[in-house]
């Protein structure tokens, strides 16, 4: 008999059927798990993860699959974090179009899952050098949600800082 | 299966929407310029970007976050900043955290990117914009500060490697200033620029350059006396009166080093107070180059060569003296050093001299011991000298066939009586027998008793000792504290090494010698002229302990007024302190040597005193012929001559030793002259006319006695005054028998010293005994053997 299955669906009706410890990666999952089961799991545990795509829940359940076994700095301080380059593994794991990437910081994001958030974000810092904010905001995917007054003034203090 | 049910009201993902903890996130690794843009681009980007702490985090990688807000420069929102001042202050508010990166950004952002491109160094806007040496020194520093902004890890790498070669040229720049206005004596110029290299934190290329300038290319000119410095002008070389040669110091060429060691360091002093600021401690540097290296190896060869010219001990610390009195106090003041500046010279001063001084103090405990030792055995090998000339002397008058012709004398024993008398006559003026010649060296040597040891000889030692001591304290204060412990050591040392030398090596064998010549002395046989002086070995003896008492006063002297009053004992009484203990063994030592001595110059009296009885009393003093008996009156010859004898030695030790070693010593002769006194009466037979003249002694012997003895007279004059209660037997009748038996029954009489056999041993000298037997024994035991009859 094989061991409980946490299953993931999608929010396409996708179901992933991935095993505890992979799963666990997310903090989120880890700990629906701990409340509901605190003795461990001893049946399949459906969880619907209602706000990512298949293709998305996928590429993040590669990336946790991969690093199942990897220990992570727990209380790393934000200087090693920034200094640290990205893992080379997932450097070449994030080569995604630009939409694909944003999508999965938002999951990881959402399933709390803090070094695929960190990974993500680095690369998405380095991708969006010397953009304007109206090329950001094609990239994200996201509207302006300024009002016209707000855009003036952070334009203006923009100005000045940049003047030379 | 377990299942987790969602609920699709609750709208937790909107993508048109960037999540805060996203937005947050992503800002944390952006450059400063991709902030501002993000930041527009939409709400919660905005304020993800107006978070403080992204911003705190940057103030503090800058260096303008403090902790400490009174220690800030309050931070003026109005002030326009310039890419020089933009980074001095600092702040501790966090909501001002952004105003003020975002200030420095503008105003340093231009020139990072500007050092960032592919320009020639020359072609920089930072040199276009500043031109001064400090403008350029400022920015410089601030862009590398500036760096640490880059979020770009290569670009970051980039450009803290341009302006590391920057500031190497910049470095070298300012180096080639300093010196060129170095040799120009322009110290106020130096001055600015050495402002501008200390802001380029590498004190010790300054430091390096200064030393290098200053002491080590300088020597041809200032430091021309250090580096030509002629050890063999320090000594003087001159002729002895022995016509030997020996050196001493050249104290004027001392002076004169030390008054040029003066103008050094006051020149250094002057210039370094014109170009170097407190904060860098260059006069000490160079007064560590100055002393330790240039001046150290100069002073170790004047050291070294002081060895061979026996001047090793007085160089040290003379030189050492002339360096605190002629070069430091004679220091002006440094502002560079402030209020420590003679100090820290002295200290390196010591540092320097440390092991010298070491081997110096180690040096002085051994030639200290050395020369005593040398001047002990030259003084015994010139006493041993003078002793075998005499014996030779003596034993050169010894008559040729006396010493070993035993036929001859053999021969002339048969021939004596016809014609040697006058040979012999004439031998015994200027010539000796071998046994004569042995007792005139035994009595040479007795007169040499108090000469056994020297007071000269032992002056001369503590005075050596008290030379080593003032050598050894000029260190007393030395700045290294393991050394003044060494130094207070020593001083131990050479006390107890002044002790040791005069106590076991001279007082010891001179004692021991004395105490021997004291022991084989034999009373003089020959009655004409013994006994006319006191005692010769006694008297001689309480001269040397007249001369031991008067060195342990002066070893005490020497200990109170070098070691106790100078305070170089911790514990003055303590069992820890070596020096008390061993003077105290000292003193023992002597009081032991003049206890046993005394013992045997009693001996030697009292063998005195009995010979002369033995020899002058004929047993007719006290039983003279009757019909001459008119003429004998006074006391007898052989009395008078034992008062004379007792006269001459009975007060021999006052002034030189201890009363109560003279009361012991005192009390001790009376004693044992009364047994004497005891035994003669004993051993003679007196008649009543005999009486008067033996009354007459006693009365003599106990005028003698009550004159001398002072202490003890309960315990001694009873014994004198019994013995002329003893005289009074003889003197009564032999007719009056009851009155002799009732004196010699009452004891009381003779103040309880003698017992009842004594008594009656007395009463049987007397020259009638057989007489009066029967009668006294009637008295003393009620009934006379005679009268007893068997019933």
């Amino acid at each position: 008999m094989s061991s409980p299955k946490v299953i993931l669906t999608s929010s396409d009706g996708e179901k992933f059927p991935t095993d505890p410890k992979v799963a666990e990666k997310s903090i989120l999952i880890k700990n629906m798990i701990v409340d509901l089961s605190p003795d461990g799991l001893e049946e399949d545990f459906e969880i619907p993860v209602p706000n990512v795509r298949a293709t998305v829940l996928q590429k993040v359940l590669d990336w946790c699959e991969h690093h199942k076994n990897t220990i992570f700095p727990e209380d790393e301080d934000e200087d090693t974090k920034k200094t640290t380059p990205v893992d080379e593994w997932d450097r070449n794991f994030l080569k995604v179009d630009q939409e694909m990437l944003y999508e999965i910081i938002s999951a990881a994001n959402y399933l709390n899952i803090k070094p695929l958030l960190d990974a993500g974000c680095k690369t998405v810092a380095e991708m969006i050098r010397n953009k304007s904010p109206e090329e950001l905001r094609k990239i994200f995917n996201i509207v302006n949600d300024f009002t016209p007054e707000e855009e003036a003034a952070i334009r203006r203090e923009n100005e000045w800082a940049e003047d030379r | 299966m377990a299942q987790v049910i969602w609920n699709p009201d609750i709208d937790v993902y909107n993508s048109s929407v960037m999540p805060l903890s996203v937005a947050k996130n992503i800002a944390k690794y952006l450059p400063i310029g991709d902030i501002l843009n993000f930041g527009a681009v939409s709400k919660n980007a905005n304020l993800a970007i107006e978070d403080s702490t992204l911003w705190l985090t940057m103030a503090k990688s800058v260096g303008v976050w403090s902790n400490n807000p009174e220690k800030n420069i309050p931070y003026n929102d109005t002030r326009p900043f310039t890419g020089l001042d933009c980074m001095d202050g600092s702040i501790s508010d966090p909501k001002v955290a952004r105003s003020r990166i975002l200030a420095i950004y503008r105003c340093l952002d231009k020139y990072y990117t500007d050092l960032l491109s592919n320009k020639s160094y020359d072609k920089l806007k930072i040199f276009q914009d500043y031109h001064t040496p400090e403008e350029q020194c400022k920015i410089l520093n601030n862009l590398m500060k500036y760096s640490n902004l880059d979020k770009i890890e290569e670009s970051k790498y980039l450009a803290q490697e341009k302006l590391n070669s920057l500031f190497e040229i910049f470095e070298n720049a300012i180096l080639r200033e300093l010196e060129i206005h170095f040799d120009l004596e322009d110290y106020k110029t130096m001055n600015r620029f050495v402002k501008v290299f200390l802001e380029l934190n590498n004190h010790q290329t300054l430091i390096d350059f200064f030393i290098q300038k200053s002491v080590l290319d300088n020597s041809d000119t200032m430091f021309d006396l250090i580096e030509s410095i002629d050890v063999d002008k320090f000594f003087i070389e001159e002729a002895q009166e022995d016509g030997n040669m020996s050196f001493k110091l050249a104290f004027g060429e001392f002076d004169g080093l030390m008054k040029e060691l003066v103008v050094i360091f006051e020149h250094e002093s002057r210039i370094i107070d014109m170009v170097f600021p407190q904060t860098i401690p260059m006069m000490y540097k160079v007064s560590e180059e100055l002393i330790l290296n240039q001046l150290g190896d100069r002073f170790n060869s004047l050291v070294e060569s002081s060895k061979p010219k026996s001047l090793y001990l007085a160089i040290v610390p003379y030189l050492y003296k002339q360096l605190q009195t002629n070069f430091v106090d004679c220091l002006g003041t440094s502002k560079n050093l402030g209020e420590g500046y003679h100090n820290l010279i002295q200290e390196l001063i010591d540092m320097q001299f440390e092991q010298t001084v070491t081997d110096y103090i180690r040096e002085e405990l051994v030639l200290f011991k050395g020369d005593a030792y040398q001047r002990i055995s030259e003084w015994k090998k010139s006493i041993e000298k003078r002793e075998e000339e005499t014996s030779q002397s003596i034993l050169r008058n010894v008559r040729s066939e006396t010493k070993n012709d035993f036929l001859s004398s053999f021969k002339k024993a048969f021939t004596v009586s016809s014609s040697t008398n006058s040979e012999i006559r004439e031998d015994s003026n200027d010539t000796y027998s071998e046994i004569q010649a042995k007792e005139k060296i035994l009595t040479e040597n007795m007169k040499s008793i108090n000469k056994t040891f020297s007071l000269k000889l032992s002056m001369e030692i503590l005075n050596e000792g008290k030379l080593s001591l003032a050598r050894i304290l000029h260190f007393e204060q030395f700045s290294i504290a393991s050394l003044r412990n060494s130094v207070l050591t020593s001083v131990q040392e050479i006390f107890i090494s002044l002790l040791e030398s005069i106590g076991n090596e001279h007082l010891r064998p001179g004692f021991d010698k004395a105490l021997l010549y004291l022991r084989t002395y034999k009373p003089n046989e020959d009655h004409e002229s013994a006994a006319v002086e006191p005692i010769k070995p006694l008297v001689l003896f309480s001269d040397l302990v007249n001369i031991a008492d008067l060195i342990i006063q002066m070893v005490e002297i020497f200990y109170k007024e070098e070691i106790i009053n100078r305070h170089l004992i911790k514990h003055e009484n303590s069992i820890l302190n070596p020096a008390l203990q061993r003077k105290k063994k000292f003193e023992e030592m002597v009081d032991n040597y003049v206890a046993d001595g005394l013992n045997i110059g009693l001996d030697v009296l009292i063998s005195e005193i009995e010979l002369t009885y033995s020899s002058v009393i004929e047993s007719k003093d006290y039983l003279p012929d009757p019909i001459a008996a008119n003429s004998v009156e006074g006391p007898t010859s052989a009395a008078q001559r034992v008062i004379q004898i007792l006269n001459g030695n009975f007060d021999l030790l006052v002034g030189c030793a201890d009363k109560s070693v003279i009361d012991v010593f005192q009390q001790e002769l009376a004693e044992r002259f009364f047994q004497v006194i005891v035994k003669i009466i004993k051993r003679t037979t007196i008649s009543n006319m005999g009486a008067v003249t033996l009354i007459s002694d006693l009365n003599l012997y106990y005028d003698c006695i009550f004159t001398h003895i002072k202490t003890n007279k309960r315990l001694i004059l009873p014994l004198f005054q019994s013995l002329k209660k003893v005289g009074s037997i003889y003197l009564i009748s032999g007719d009056d028998s009851k009155s002799i038996g009732k004196l010699v029954s009452d004891l009381s009489k003779f103040n309880g010293i003698f017992n009842q056999e004594e008594i009656y041993e007395f009463v049987q000298r007397r020259e009638d005994w057989n007489t009066v037997k029967s009668e006294v024994e009637k008295i003393m035991y009620g009934l006379s053997l005679g009268d007893c009859t068997i019933v």
